[in-house]
């Protein structure tokens, strides 16, 4: 009790808020028992001090009442002893006041106001000459003086007084002591009380307090609170579960959106890493794979074999089939190849038609690559479309052709290079041969971009006659590059590297502007003649070819008539929209299409029907075994026959002797080329050949660009 | 009478008298032992109407007097009747009568006897007998001789003795506060 009292009255350690904090600082239990008990005190005491004034006041006056009682009695009785003046009557009258303890002394007086009898202690002398008529009270020192005249027939026969002990401070001692028990009883029924209140008021208060401390320490929003009473608390119950609630929703909210967010960072990751149309990983996943994998064959003296597979062919098949059908087909090459391979190996789709295996610890690379390429021949069934494709590969296999991923990634792009340069449809291992060609295709590509920027190029001249006549019909346009760094470079290599690496396309923009420029040099030399100049199927694919063309023949003043565009048999069998198009305006132009290489392509001979071309060239191969060889014969025969059928012109390439020109002269062979006319020269001495009159030569109309 | 003041040479020599009784009367109770005692045995005499019961047809009327007989000499008859003016006993007016052998008692409540009649105290008290009238005395043989209340000398106080019997007689009831001022009382007490 006694330290549950100093608990609470305890003083606190002085604060800046002192005056707030010593009483917020204190429980509401101890709160509620201070008021309980301090309310209970006051009551107490309040009442206590009234009673004890009620009380001590009532006493005196039932004192005071019972004195002038006493008096009257005692004083009437007293009369005849007054009257006939006996002493001994007065003192007995006087002596009966033994039974009112209260009542200490009595005197009596006579009529005169002399002192006649006493009783108890001597009362203090009084003379009542003044007083003795008045009924007079005095009190004071704890005790009361009545005195009151005794009459008889309104006549004064004496007095009396009488002296009571007051008995305040024995009274006010008592009222102290039963206040103290009622004090003691009252601290007890306080407690009582304060902790039924607390039972009633702290107990869900600190429950919800308790509750709040779970749901902070457990996280868990779920918690409520148990509402036991319908008055404030109950409300601050409900308040508190509305809070939580609302936390748990908002926490759910969040939660989810953590959640949706981490959805779409994975979703992202995903898209980052994969590639929509195959579904297959990407160039920076298989990057990061290979590392991963490389670094961990490293630790484990593993092997490694790194596939790169190349669709062959495919973007003549988007060309023709449309980008479609050709997306279909790379989906399709994607499933396929992943059902071929182990479930560790690791497919990705590298770039456009460019597929990237990693094979681990794979014993038979060889069997893998050949069934790769065996089951990519087979043809796919894409709506409705039967497509026959193959695939090239290159191997390199980690540690053995390289440690470096970036490496080996060259590695396997020379390996299915030398694949493709052997024919497609097949597989190929790294060599280091391949390497040296890989740098050889390199150097000629920096040499030619070099040569084009410097202007290292030439244009070499070839006549073509008139085989009948032997003049001078028109004239084939080469490129040579004289002082090329690189040995043994041939015109085809050149001009396959220039394909492979985009540089045909400038370097055919500045062939047919020379062309164009010597063409019209010719022409102010009176020398009207048509020039050929061999486009590649990449250049016609260009969207700005035509315009290339245009522009070409504007700046120099040439008449389209005067030029003549060779396109090999390949591109016009491709028949793709864009090459037929592009073919319809140069030749809606004017401008002369011849097919080159012809015999070389493929069987189908629509293409010439649907493209009306004004001539074909006898690839130099079936010229060349004239006129002894039965197939170069049968085949040559059957070309010259086909363009007289058709009625165009038909020229013959690579004639070397008089045999093989005697032969096509009876053939009916409009016209040919060759060392046995002439070899391809300079533009120079072409110019000076004609000027000097070499040849004959056949004129044709004189005409400006535009006329 | 003395008490008759109207008549103005009387007047004249009754006030002579009592201004010659004022300057002489003090000198004369502290001279005199007995007329202290008188003084004492008046003052008694007009006091104790205020104890003594008497029937309702003695004192029907309020205003009607408690008269005081008294059959003594002139001296003490006047002192009494000083004494009693202006006095009141049980709320009625006290008067006194002064009577001679042969008055008749009517109209008489209390009846003295002084010492001076002594002599026919007998006749007095035989007068009175059966009378509604306390009878007082101051003989040694008051009592015996049928008084109802006897003064005695206890030593040099005035004290006086009481019959109840005598009382009873006269059918008279006396106070007990009177009684238990009396030197003796004979007879039972009320």
């Amino acid at each position: 009790m006694l330290s549950f009292l100093q608990k609470i009255f305890a003083p606190r350690p002085p604060n800046d808020d002192f005056v707030l904090g010593a009483y917020a600082q204190r429980s509401i239990r101890n709160k509620v028992f201070a008021c309980v008990l301090i309310t209970s005190l006051a009551a107490l005491v309040l009442t206590g001090i009234a009673m004890a004034v009620y009380e001590l006041r009532s006493y005196r006056a039932g004192l005071i009442q019972d004195l002038s009682t006493q008096a009257d009695l005692i004083g009437r009785a007293s009369v005849p002893a007054l009257q006939f003046d006996d002493r001994n009557s007065a003192r007995n009258n006087l002596a009966l006041l033994e039974v009112r303890p209260q009542i200490a002394a009595a005197a009596l007086y006579d009529a005169n106001g002399d002192l006649y009898a006493s009783y108890g202690r001597p009362l203090m002398p009084l003379h009542l000459s003044t007083a003795i008529a008045l009924r007079s009270i005095e009190s004071g020192n704890g005790k009361i003086y009545l005195t009151q005249p005794i009459l008889q027939n309104s006549e004064i026969v004496g007095a009396i007084r009488l002296q009571a002990v007051y008995g305040f401070n024995e009274r006010l001692l008592s009222y102290v002591g039963i206040l103290l028990g009622a004090g003691s009883f009252a601290l007890l029924v306080s407690l009582f009380l304060s902790s039924w209140l607390q039972a009633k008021i702290t107990r869900p208060i600190l429950a919800v307090t308790d509750l709040a401390r779970k749901v902070v320490g457990r996280r868990d929003y779920s918690l409520r609170a148990n509402k036991t009473t319908e008055d404030e608390i109950g409300y601050m119950v409900d308040a508190f579960n509305g809070m939580l609630t609302e936390i748990e929703q908002r926490t759910k909210d969040q939660l989810a959106a953590l959640r949706e967010s981490e959805m779409e960072r994975e979703r992202t990751l995903y898209i980052s890493q994969h590639d929509a149309l195959t579904g297959l990983p990407n160039r920076a996943m298989f990057n990061q794979q290979l590392d991963e994998v490389l670094s961990d064959a490293e630790r484990t003296a593993g092997t490694v074999h790194i596939l790169f597979i190349d669709v062959d062919r495919f973007k003549e098949i988007n060309d023709s089939l449309g980008h479609y059908v050709g997306d279909i087909l790379l989906a399709a090459v994607a499933r396929r190849l992943q059902s071929h391979v182990r479930k560790v190996d690791f497919v990705a789709r590298l770039s456009g038609d460019e597929f990237g295996i990693i094979s681990r610890n794979h014993g038979r690379i060889n069997e893998l690559a050949a069934t790769l390429v065996h089951e990519l021949s087979r043809p796919f069934s894409l709506n409705d479309y039967n497509i026959a494709t193959s695939v090239s590969i290159g191997i390199t296999c980690f540690p053995e052709d390289s440690k470096q991923a970036a490496q080996l990634l060259m590695n396997a792009d020379m390996a299915m290079y030398g694949a493709k340069n052997s024919g497609r449809s097949n597989y190929q291992f790294y060599t280091k041969d391949l390497d040296l060609a890989a740098k050889r295709r390199q150097s000629i590509k920096t040499g030619l971009q070099s040569a084009l920027l410097h202007d290292e190029l030439a244009i070499y001249y070839q006549p073509v006659f008139s085989i009948e006549e032997n003049v001078l019909c028109s004239v084939e346009a080469l490129v040579r590059w004289p002082n090329a760094e690189i040995p043994l470079l041939s015109i085809t290599e050149l001009v396959a590297v220039a394909e492979d690496s985009g540089l045909i396309i400038d370097m055919g923009t500045w062939i047919l502007n020379t062309v164009c420029k010597h063409a019209k040099a010719w022409q102010q030399q009176e020398f009207f003649l048509r020039v050929a100049v061999n486009i590649s199927s990449r250049q016609l694919k260009e969207p700005t070819f035509i315009n290339m063309v245009d522009q070409a023949l504007r700046d120099n003043d040439l008449a389209p008539e005067y030029l003549d565009l060779e396109i090999t048999e390949r591109v016009l069998v491709e028949n793709n929209a864009i090459n037929r198009d592009s073919i319809q305006i140069l030749k809606s132009k004017g401008i002369q299409i011849s097919v080159d290489d012809f015999g070389t392509g493929f069987s189908s001979l629509s293409y010439l029907k649907n493209f009306s071309v004004n001539a074909l060239k006898i690839d130099q191969s079936f010229v060349h075994g004239l006129p002894f060889d039965k197939d170069d014969v049968a085949i040559t025969t059957a070309i010259i026959s086909l363009a007289q059928g058709l009625g165009i012109n038909v020229v013959a390439e690579g004639i070397e002797n008089a045999e093989q020109l005697a032969f096509l002269r009876a053939l009916n062979c409009d016209r040919g080329q060759g060392y046995f006319f002439s070899q391809a020269v300079s533009a120079d001495d072409f110019m000076a050949s004609l000027k000097a009159g070499i040849w004959q030569h056949e004129k044709l109309p004189q005409r400006a660009h535009g006329t | 009478m003395a008490l008759h003041l109207n008549s103005s040479p009387r007047f004249y020599c009754v006030l002579w008298l009592l201004l010659a009784h004022c300057i002489t009367q003090p000198l004369a109770y502290a001279e005199s032992p007995a007329s202290a005692e008188n003084q004492v045995k008046t003052t008694y005499l007009c006091k104790f109407g205020n104890y003594v019961h008497w029937p309702d047809s003695m004192l029907a009327n309020p205003d009607s007097n408690i008269v005081i007989g008294l059959a003594t000499d002139d001296a003490a008859a006047e002192d009494v009747a000083r004494a009693a003016r202006g006095r009141k006993a049980r709320n009625h007016a006290l008067s006194v009568k002064r009577l001679q052998p042969g008055d008749t008692l009517n109209g008489i409540h209390i009846l003295f006897i002084g010492k001076s009649e002594n002599d026919h105290l007998m006749d007095w008290l035989a007068l009175a007998q059966g009378q509604p009238i306390l009878t007082i005395t101051e003989a040694e043989q008051g009592l015996p001789a049928g008084s109802i209340i006897n003064f005695v000398m206890d030593g040099n106080r005035v004290r006086f003795d009481v019959s109840n019997a005598a009382a009873e007689r006269n059918k008279i009831k006396l106070d007990a506060e009177l009684l238990s001022v009396a030197r003796q009382v004979e007879g039972k007490s009320p």
